[in-house]
């Protein structure tokens, strides 16, 4: 009797989560488009790359059921750029200060 | 007080030439617990050895992104005009071909998972030519700026820009490499349903490129 492979088995799912990237994706395009700069479309974009990484990092990459010490720090890395995009925004100046040598 | 009278009969170093017996070596230095392993070997996606590459690799991208968030808070101005004269659909079929080889990657892996290993195959060839359409629309992309008058010298935006999508560009051409060593193992029978897990490595390699464009792409095109 033939083997019968359920959906996850398959990996159907990975069908819908390539569509949520895709559009996500033409969603980033039209925002670079037409929105015009501001905080909220910073945060808007910011959240986009952490859903968009952590997508990939749990369906595609199957890290969920990797060692902590690898999920962990894979997350932590697509948190702490956003994060830090949306500080260099919102504080430019203090970034200038940290790293202007002398006066 | 010498040297010699503050040396405990414990504390003698002990060298490969002193001949110590195997009961000797059980009953002592082997009594103590091994430390247990900071990663689970079992739990590691592939091996070792591809997660060593893959946070270098990443700790290299994170340079360059220190860089340009240090450089965008120097130059607002470049930073805000510059993304404005990039081709931004050039930029956005790249993210969606690099997305969409990603999940050829892992639609391969899933079909070799259940033993269908021509079906594997033909989607990891199918992230090969991914990778390939990459290298098109970013040579095409640069030809492009360059008729522009868009250089590596032309502002400090787009001297990051260059340097950052240039090395990206390799790396995809690295992760190619790995995949078409995958689709050759299978070929040849070493990589099968129950036992492929340097396929495992190479698809978390391409992954790592994937995730890179995920922050590079916003960075540089979209954010203003």
């Amino acid at each position: 009797m033939a083997k019968r492979l359920s959906a996850s088995n398959k990996g159907n799912y990975l069908d819908y989560i390539w569509l949520i990237l895709m559009t996500m994706t033409l969603a980033s395009a039209a925002i670079a488009e037409q929105a015009e700069p501001g905080f909220l479309i910073t945060l808007v974009i910011c959240v986009l790359i952490v859903i968009k990484a952590r997508l990939v990092i749990d369906y595609f990459m199957e890290l969920k059921g990797a060692s902590p010490w690898i999920y962990h720090l894979m997350n932590a890395y697509f948190y702490v750029f956003p994060v830090i995009a949306v500080f260099v925004w919102l504080f430019p100046e203090a970034l200038v200060k940290m790293t202007t040598i002398g006066s | 007080m010498t040297i010699s009278n503050t040396l405990q009969p414990e504390t003698h170093i002990r060298f490969p030439s002193d001949q110590v017996p195997d009961e000797k070596l059980s009953s002592t230095s082997m009594n103590q617990e091994p430390h247990a392993p900071v990663f689970n070997p079992k739990t590691i996606p592939g091996n070792p050895a591809i997660w060593v590459g893959i946070f270098s690799e990443l700790t290299e991208f994170a340079l360059f992104f220190v860089i340009y968030f240090i450089a965008r808070a120097h130059y607002p101005e470049q930073f805000t005009n510059g993304p404005t004269q990039l081709h931004t659909l050039a930029g956005t079929i790249n993210t969606l071909v690099l997305i969409s080889s990603s999940y050829f990657v892992v639609k391969g892996i899933f079909a070799l998972r259940n033993n269908r290993p021509a079906t594997a195959v033909r989607w990891l060839w199918l992230t090969v030519a991914a990778g390939m359409v990459y290298f098109v629309i970013k040579y095409w992309e640069y030809q492009w700026n360059l008729a522009q008058g868009i250089e590596t010298n032309s502002n400090n935006f787009f001297a990051v820009y260059y340097y950052t999508t240039f090395n990206h560009l390799l790396h995809v051409g690295w992760g190619s490499g790995g995949i078409l060593w995958a689709i050759y193992q299978i070929k040849v029978g070493n990589f099968t349903a129950d036992s492929h897990s340097g396929l495992i490595a190479a698809a978390c390699y391409w992954h790592m490129i994937d995730l890179a464009w995920i922050v590079i792409f916003p960075l540089h095109y979209v954010l203003r």
